[in-house]
């Protein structure tokens, strides 16, 4: 009797829950990989910097010297922990300012169809992004060069200097080369993100902008440019995320010199975690404790983009 | 007609191969890593000969870059994956090894018959030998060379000066320099050096300012980023530096040195100079042998680093080696490794002063005259008979300080000195007192703090260890 009432479920329903079933463990079973290795690679090694922090712990021997808050003070009392927090600010600031519109303008230059070549020219930008930054970084070190450096004699050729300028051997200059070097670099994917944004927008508001007797100003300003804030709003993280990982083309261009004027956060970090710098042993727990206090900026900053992408996107709706 | 097919030699060729294989599977395994470019070949050519005499025996040479090395050797130490034999860094010297446990004692393959033929100063305590056990097998000896001036003649004659009147004091490195530059017109430059690494910016400001006058501390290897003034024991008596940058503040702003030299490395600053765009190079005796192999036509020569007062350019050291082998706790091949130790010592060493590159360990080789096949070889290593200097150890005085010397080798300035150095260059700046001052007291308290904890746990350690009244700067102290 109770087995009757048990199965009391029609047998067409029964078929849904089971096929609902089997098809979420498939689900499950096909994430399952790729959780796997989110946990190992990425959860994983964040939790480990956390504990990290709170040591005082060269990145061998025994997890021992329990520290406490001291790695996070002595992070917030350094000197030049703050030199590379601001160094990497406004990196970061320089690259974003000069991509995103420059990005922007090429993107729609590239998207006339009365433009000739245009396939072309969106390679030829797209070329330097595709490159190693390694290899750009050392490539820049010789264009940059004071003796014979190839921007120092176009600046000669054309009498905008009358002495070569020590670009890569000063602080601001050096500051200079490397925002110009990455935006460069960079520029290709965000022209070809301000590009798809461009080839989404409706034609529809354009014919009767037309019809309106809108010129090309107004109907740049008041219909592209609004309905491309949301993606405005993607390119500038990408550039942020961009400009604070630029590693690889920091160490290769400056080395973070002269002294500390190009250390930014990365290399800080780095130096500390995996150098014998200044003559001592290194020190992972502290440079932990310098990535979670940096990590959390970074996250707030991307908080607070996501926030004014949902607020663009419901705008746009 | 089918053809026949030679079945008997395929087959005896997958015997063979089979049994080739077998064999190389039951050799013994062994893998190095090396982290000193100047030897790589050298080590690679003995490694050859040596499985030609030991078939038992493969082994893998892994070679690093030098900046590259302190990383790899961190993670290879917290993943418990170091390799059966490696070469110790500075970073993480032999002492701190043995307490973590991660290195195994030589003594018992190493008999007296064999330790005997070294200089003796090369088992020394807290280096190369602790606890009175041989832990590492040194690379080469203990008296090594720092930086020296290399001379392009070419470019001397070029400017129209004497190639044989290099210039020894200050005043006269600047006027040289100058006259150079001058006659150079944008095409070559006085001075040239790679200024990006802090270590070796360390050494050029604190090897420069040795000769500033004769009171002051000393830098050494062993001991980086101090200045032990060992008279009085302060870790860092420097305060001839400003000096220092003074005379490179005075090379910039006559254009003696190279426009790029704070963002060229010293790879390309060598090969730079070496193409004819600078008189002088400050480098390290390394470089020697690569511009003997890599620059056969080059007219250069080499000599000490210009001096204030003309007293030499000292560079402290004690016996041992700062560039040891070691053998990993976890490896269970120490047999093997000891025998490549032994091979190197007869196979290796005598190719390190036929290759020009330093000295070695044990005196009868260097008194063999049939090695010494070049003459700037022979200058180098005259120049570092007056410039080297073995400087007193407190843990010969006291063998506990070797407890305050590890904690001492954790302790790294907030600020370092040689990164410090290029930015103050950058900037122009010379007024640098405040930072010697905080820089110098940092120093202090580490000493003190080493030495409190060391007590702390036990050893009956005291400053007075570190002081010796009578040193006499100039003078070999073993």
């Amino acid at each position: 009797m109770s087995s009757r009432v048990l199965n009391a479920t029609p047998p067409l329903r029964r078929r849904g829950l089971n096929r609902t079933r089997a098809r979420r463990m498939w689900a499950y079973a096909f994430i399952l990989p790729q959780l796997t290795l989110v946990v190992a690679f990425a959860l994983y090694p964040i939790a480990m910097t956390h504990v990290y922090s709170f040591y005082d712990w060269p990145g061998f021997g025994p997890l021992d010297r329990h520290v406490g808050w001291q790695n996070y003070l002595r992070v917030v009392n350094d000197e030049l922990f703050w030199n590379a927090f601001h160094k990497s600010f406004v990196f970061m600031a320089g690259t974003v300012a000069l991509q995103l519109p420059t990005a922007l303008l090429i993107a729609i230059l590239l998207n006339s169809e009365r433009l000739f070549g245009r396939n072309v020219y969106r390679t030829l930008f797209f070329i330097p992004v595709v490159t190693t930054s390694a290899v750009i970084g050392i490539v820049m070190r010789s264009i940059f060069a004071t003796h014979n450096g190839l921007v120092n004699n176009g600046l000669l050729f054309v009498g905008l200097i009358d002495r070569p300028v020590r670009w890569l051997a000063q602080a601001d200059t050096a500051m200079i080369a490397l925002i110009v070097v990455a935006s460069w670099k960079w520029l290709g994917i965000k022209m070809i993100m301000w590009l798809a944004g461009l080839q989404s927008l409706p034609v529809e508001l354009y014919d009767a902008a037309k019809v309106d007797g809108a010129n090309a100003w107004q109907t740049f300003r008041f219909i592209t440019v609004p309905l491309l804030v949301p993606v405005g709003v993607v390119v500038l993280l990408f550039s942020i995320v961009d400009a604070l990982t630029a590693f690889d083309l920091i160490f290769t261009m400056t080395e973070g010199g002269p002294g500390f004027a190009t250390e930014f956060m990365e290399l800080y970090i780095y130096r500390y975690a995996f150098t014998s710098f200044a003559g001592g042993l290194p020190q992972l727990g502290y440079a932990s404790a310098a990535g979670v206090f940096f990590g959390l900026t970074v996250f707030l900053i991307s908080l607070a983009l996501s926030l004014l992408a949902r607020r663009a996107a419901t705008a746009r709706r | 007609m089918t053809k026949k097919r030679p079945i008997a030699p395929i087959l005896a060729a997958l015997v063979t191969a089979l049994l080739a294989g077998g064999a190389l599977a039951q050799a013994t395994q062994l893998t190095i890593w090396v982290r000193t470019p100047e030897t790589f070949d050298l080590i690679a050519s003995s490694i050859d000969r040596f499985h030609a005499a030991n078939p038992d025996v493969r082994v893998r040479m892994v070679t690093f870059a030098a900046d590259a090395y302190p990383g790899a050797l961190q993670a290879a130490i917290s993943g418990r994956d170091l390799p059966d034999v490696f070469q110790v860094h500075n970073s993480v010297p032999v002492p701190r090894l043995v307490s973590l446990g991660l290195i195994q004692p030589l003594s018992p393959y190493l008999d007296d018959a064999f330790l005997s033929r070294f200089d003796p100063a090369t088992w020394w305590e807290g280096s190369t030998t602790v606890g009175g056990e041989v832990y590492a097998w040194p690379d080469r000896s203990f008296r090594r060379a720092s930086l020296f001036m290399y001379v392009n003649r070419d470019v001397l004659r070029e400017a129209g000066l004497d190639p044989d009147a290099v210039p020894v004091t200050w005043a006269e490195f600047v006027d040289q320099a100058t006259r150079v530059t001058q006659a150079g017109r944008g095409r070559y430059y006085g001075l040239h050096l790679g200024f990006t690494s802090g270590w070796f910016n360390e050494r050029v400001v604190l090897q420069l300012a040795t000769t500033v006058s004769e009171d002051h501390g000393v830098p050494a290897e062993h001991l980086p980023g101090r200045m032990v003034n060992w008279r009085t024991g302060d870790p860092f008596d420097g305060d001839e530096i400003p000096a220092v940058l003074e005379f490179f503040r005075q090379l910039m702003d006559t254009d003696a040195v190279h426009p790029d030299f704070l963002n060229t490395g010293r790879s390309q600053a060598t090969a730079q100079w070496a193409a004819g765009q600078a008189a002088f190079l400050f480098d390290g005796s390394w470089r020697l042998q690569e511009l003997l192999r890599t620059e056969p036509d080059l007219d250069f020569g080499i000599t000490m680093l210009p001096s204030k007062c003309g007293t030499p350019v000292l560079w402290g050291v004690e016996g041992g080696s700062q560039n040891a082998f070691a053998v990993a706790s976890t490896s269970p091949h120490v047999e093997a490794a000891t025998r490549l130790f032994r091979w190197l010592t007869d196979d290796y060493y005598p190719l390190l002063l036929l290759g020009a590159v330093d000295l070695t360990p044990i005196p009868a080789l260097n008194a063999d005259p049939t090695l010494f096949t070049s003459d700037a070889f022979r200058e180098l290593v005259r120049l570092t008979e007056i410039g080297t200097i073995v400087l007193p150890s407190p843990v010969l005085e006291n063998p506990a300080q070797l407890d305050t010397i590890v904690r001492l080798s954790g302790k790294a300035a907030q600020r370092p000195l040689g990164e410090s150095m290029q930015g103050f260059l950058a900037e122009g700046r010379t007024d640098i007192a405040d930072f010697l001052a905080n820089y110098g007291d940092e120093q202090r308290r580490f000493l003190a703090e080493a030495l409190a904890e060391a007590r702390a746990a036990g050893a009956e350690v005291s400053f007075d260890d570190w002081v010796f009244p009578d040193w006499i700067r100039i003078q070999n102290h073993y």
